[in-house]
């Protein structure tokens, strides 16, 4: 299963082909289209010993390609029975359900319709999949006049059709900004997944993190020791660029506070440097802190599977800071990790009555917008340092680097974090430049590759979804010479190298801790020469000199 | 008013385009209440924009949150207690 292809890679796809997107509707109506399964925009179905493992249902060998799915017997009753119960459970699904006039404000919004022009991919008509059969039998205008009402028979093409869509989307939310009536395709797609999930249908680009979160605490299955190699060798960085040897607390019982961030960080450029960044950044205001190895991911794969699962990865968060004894919790820069802390975190693993309102001991700032939850983020804590001066920073330090700003989808459009980011950026480097205003803050594009849908085997997809972005960053890039994406979030440092090479070539991706520790003046640090990625901080003149300008 | 209350006097001498103009405008009357406008409603009841955004700042109450299978901290510590240890991570027991 796993090995290259040709349609794995980035080179297989040349941009004039997916610049020319055909956005006329086929032939036939959408109930009538089947779905095609090419190669290239969709994902490997999840292992059976990953469900095995996680108790999930019906685990086996398939492939979306084979005709036969091997669905449970009763599958048809298990989907019907769970869409009932789920329009018991939430509102927002039942709601979501009858409230749509189709008027198409979303249509365009989304950037897998933008950059592939499949009329499924609208987020209205990818919702209507589940919508007309929740139509068919669950209304009675549905039950009586069937199709004329919009509704459809569940039937096992249904089914494939929900697979590709529902796993064609990066629950962005993009599309819900626009909606007169807040419908959150999010929301629908969530509930699609957990419905496919029940027949055992799932991908193991999302099942197999999954697997490793529950049993190693994160999403990569770093194992306890490995962690303490992988912050070990940080450090061994750290000391080459700063001539500082920063401590590395680990499970350490008493700390004040617990950091949790995406496994991300520890694992792939550039996250790792916006990894060095915190634990520099975390050395210098001598915070008493520590990493867990047990809560070592704060990223939930399990959102991108369902609710109870999420759960499940979430719960070892409270649990651990109440171990460890700790006064708050502070998060790294991840996205869909903030989705869960923010929204979910308290109300399904809560109440943490055991922690403290989040209050900063430098600058003594009590972060009231955070006092049910106990949990804040690492951008709204340096900002409040910088707002205090707290931190001795040196822009110039990131004078080769013209940046522009990616708003990450979660914490953009979940939590609303739009300017502190902007405050810290703006603090820690001379040359800022925005994107055009209908691609950034709460209508921000998605990199593409959010939800689990960011492996190999979906390049066509990522490519096409990543377009709207890449198309932005091109603009900034030509007007202001911008080399540098910055983005608090680590599936975006991930996917957005991929779209910035292929759609903007030129542009890095980095984090935002990233830049903060590059400016950062360190108490007995030497004179600093490179930065975290080991590239000289100033032009390399061609016959050095020494001529050092004030 | 007459339509209204089913009881509907006819004054005389009426344009024919009267007529077919009424008969429109009790046909969008009748049919109002299947059309879309009357989604209108679900503004109001869609959580999306009737919620604050406040969930840090106060807990939401689910009154069916059902307990799930949790890997717990002392199953993490057993399976990997040795290699803690001999990485010199703390543990609970030794």
């Amino acid at each position: 299963m796993a090995g290259a292809h040709k349609f794995d890679q980035v080179e297989y796809y040349k941009p004039e082909d997916l610049l020319t997107v055909d956005y006329r509707p086929p032939e036939t109506g959408w109930m009538d289209t089947p779905v095609d399964f090419r190669p290239g925009t969709w994902l490997y179905p999840g292992k059976p010993k990953y469900l095995e493992y996680l108790g999930l249902p019906n685990p086996r060998q398939w492939s979306p390609t084979d005709e036969n799915w091997k669905l449970p017997e009763n599958w048809k009753e298990i989907i019907l029975a769970g869409i009932k119960e789920r329009l018991g459970k939430y509102r927002s699904f039942k709601i979501f359900m009858d409230i749509c006039v189709r008027c198409g404000a979303c249509a365009d919004k989304c950037h897998f319709y933008i950059g592939g022009g499949d009329p499924k991919n609208m987020p209205v008509l990818r919702a209507e999949l589940l919508r007309s059969v929740y139509r068919n039998d669950f209304t009675i205008a549905g039950k009586i006049l069937g199709r004329l009402a919009g509704g459809r028979e569940l039937t096992v093409p249904v089914i494939k059709e929900w697979f590709y869509y529902f796993f064609q989307c990066t629950e962005c939310r993009r599309c819900s900004v626009f909606c007169p009536y807040g419908i959150d395709t999010a929301e629908i797609t969530m509930i699609g997944r957990e419905l496919l999930n029940l027949l055992g249908l799932n991908v193991n680009w999302v099942i197999e993190p999954v697997a490793n979160c529950f049993r190693t605490g994160n999403h990569l299955g770093i194992q306890p020791h490995g962690l303490k190699d992988t912050l070990d060798f940080f450090a061994d960085d750290i000391e080459e660029v700063t001539g500082i040897r920063v401590k590395i607390p680990m499970n350490q019982k008493g700390a004040d506070i617990l950091f949790v961030t995406p496994s991300g960080d520890f694992l792939a450029d550039p996250g790792t440097y916006t990894c060095m960044g915190y634990m520099m950044l975390f050395h210098e205001i001598g915070l008493n802190y520590t990493w867990s190895t047990y809560a070592s991911d704060g990223g939930n794969f399990g959102l991108f599977t369902s609710h109870e699962m999420m759960k499940r990865l979430n719960a070892k968060i409270y649990a651990e800071a109440k171990r460890l004894g700790v006064k708050w919790i502070m998060g790294g820069e991840c996205g869909h990790m903030w989705r869960v802390m923010h929204q979910y975190m308290d109300t399904m693993n809560g109440p943490a009555d055991f922690l403290e309102v989040p209050t900063s001991p430098i600058t003594g700032t009590r972060f009231e917008h955070a006092r049910s939850t106990k949990m804040i983020h690492i951008v709204e804590f340096t900002a409040d340092l910088i707002k205090h001066g707290k931190l001795k920073l040196d822009p110039s330090q990131n004078d080769l680097l013209k940046v522009t700003f990616h708003d990450s989808c979660n914490p953009a459009r979940a939590m609303g974090i739009l300017e502190e980011p902007r405050y810290v950026i703006r603090n820690v480097c001379n040359h800022f430049h925005e994107m055009p205003e209908n691609t950034i803050r709460e209508k921000t594009f998605c990199c593409g590759g959010g939800a689990g849908l960011g492996t190999d085997e979906n390049m066509e997809m990522r490519l096409r979804g990543g377009l709207p972005r890449g198309n932005a960053v091109r603009h900034v890039q030509q007007k202001h010479g911008v080399n540098r994406l910055l983005a608090m979030c680590a599936i975006d440092r991930a996917t957005l190298t991929t779209v910035c090479d292929y759609w903007a070539p030129g542009v890095k991706v980095a984090g935002i801790h990233e830049l903060v520790a590059n400016a950062l003046v360190m108490k007995g640090q030497k004179e600093r020469t490179i930065n975290l990625r080991m590239e000289p901080i100033n032009e390399v003149d061609e016959q050095p000199i020494c001529e050092v300008e004030e | 008013m007459g339509l209204v209350s089913f009881k509907p006097a006819i004054p005389k001498g009426l344009h024919w385009f009267f007529f077919l103009h009424l008969t429109l405008v009790a046909t969008l009357l009748a049919y109002f209440p299947f059309s879309k406008l009357m989604h209108m409603g679900g503004v109001f009841l869609s959580p999306t924009r009737n919620l604050a955004n406040n969930n840090r700042m106060v807990r939401h109450v689910n009154p069916w949150n059902a307990p799930v299978k949790v890997h717990t901290y002392e199953e993490y510590e057993d399976d990997f207690r040795d290699k803690m240890k001999a990485a010199g991570i703390p543990v609970e027991k030794e």
